[in-house]
């Protein structure tokens, strides 16, 4: 029994000590996140107020309804990725609360945005090690708890860097792209 | 001996299986590479090729030096994940290619093949390994780099959808799955 003690123990330590093909563990993520947080932020900054009603062509979203776009799409991934509920109701059929009624101003823009990642970043420090890979359903799509994080992650990626052009275009030279 | 066998292949699949914590297996990350570059090439055809040519404003990148920036950084952590020699070498994309759509187009989706080539190639223990060197100061994981070179590709094909706007085209839909 001794034997089998000791196989048991190098075996979980082997496997846990390194977890395999991962792209970012749990605590990576966390950083992760909070860098894109005070990313995000630089964006939120560089702005002035009357820009954050700016936009490039009539049709598309300002300034403010981006951040505040990115910001809905973070309680929803982060509640659905982790099962703990938005204070605001967030679900998939209904998440462009922020967008749609939050004040467009700077600084309730700014507020909300850091909530929203504070939200998230909260959840992904809740989601215990052995739910992290439960797979779950987000609409039609079957994906794990840790890969619709992955899928949020992505999501403010994106209309930041969109956002980014909006900055150009009202003569601000936009922050330095802030990989690490 | 037989149990200590069993105990072996038990434990073995329970931990392989759970890839603990990984936000995305491997297996994972070249289905998202793949989807990346399928969502690129829809944002490569939406732009005509006088749009190639164009800045929002005179001083940034055009249409054509973001898509080939997106690439050389492809074949930049690429290669620096896999070890494998970068066939694009130390020079930026957007100094030597002819920024035509039709070029534009084949040097993306070729960093993009490079790319899921890379992933496909690392054994599964090297993907934890620490990569070479380090990047403005911070020692990342191979797999890390490829989270990184995700996300580079993300923010500036992002960049690109208000390009597409300003010229009057509608972007391809948002494509996260």
């Amino acid at each position: 029994m001794k034997r089998l003690q000791l196989l048991i123990t190098l075996l979980v330590l082997a496997f846990s000590g390194s977890p395999a093909f991962a792209q970012f563990t749990q605590s990576q993520m966390i950083n992760e996140w909070q860098r894109a947080k005070a990313y995000t932020k630089e964006y939120l900054d560089a702005m002035p107020e009357d820009g954050y009603s700016f936009k490039p062509t009539p049709e598309i979203r300002s300034f403010a309804q981006q951040m505040l776009h990115l910001a809905d799409a973070n309680y929803l991934f982060g509640s659905m990725g982790s099962g703990k509920p938005s204070p605001l109701g967030h679900t998939l059929p209904a998440h462009n609360m922020l967008e749609k009624s939050n004040a467009r101003t700077k600084e309730a823009t700014t507020k909300a945005v850091m909530d929203s990642y504070d939200f998230v970043i909260n959840a992904l420090q809740q989601i215990p090690p052995d739910q992290w890979q439960q797979s779950i359903k987000f609409g039609k799509a079957d994906i794990t708890r840790a890969g619709l994080f992955g899928k949020g992650f992505e999501h403010q990626t994106h209309h930041r860097g969109q956002a980014t052009i909006y900055l150009r275009l009202k003569g601000v030279t936009p922050p330095a792209e802030k990989l690490l | 001996m037989k149990k200590l066998a069993l105990l072996f292949v038990l434990t073995t699949l329970l931990f392989a299986d759970n890839a603990a914590f990984a936000q995305f297996t491997q297996p994972q990350m070249i289905a998202e590479w793949q989807r990346a570059k399928a969502y690129t090439k829809e944002y490569l055809d939406a732009m005509p090729e006088d749009g190639y040519s164009f800045k929002p404003t005179p001083e940034i990148r055009s249409f054509a030096d973001q898509m080939l920036h997106l690439a050389s950084t492809n074949y930049f952590f690429a290669s620096a994940a896999s070890r494998k020699s970068n066939p694009a070498g130390q020079t930026a994309l957007e100094k030597t290619v002819s920024p035509t759509k039709e070029t534009v187009t084949k040097v993306v989706m070729d960093s993009y093949d490079f790319m899921i080539g890379a992933l496909q190639s690392m054994a599964p223990g090297k993907m934890d390994e620490m990569a070479k060197g380090k990047f403005h100061g911070v020692e990342l994981s191979n797999a890390n780099l490829f989270g990184k070179a995700f996300e580079h590709q993300t923010h500036h094909r992002g960049q690109t959808t208000i390009y597409l706007r300003v010229k009057g085209i509608t972007p391809p839909a948002e494509r996260l799955f």
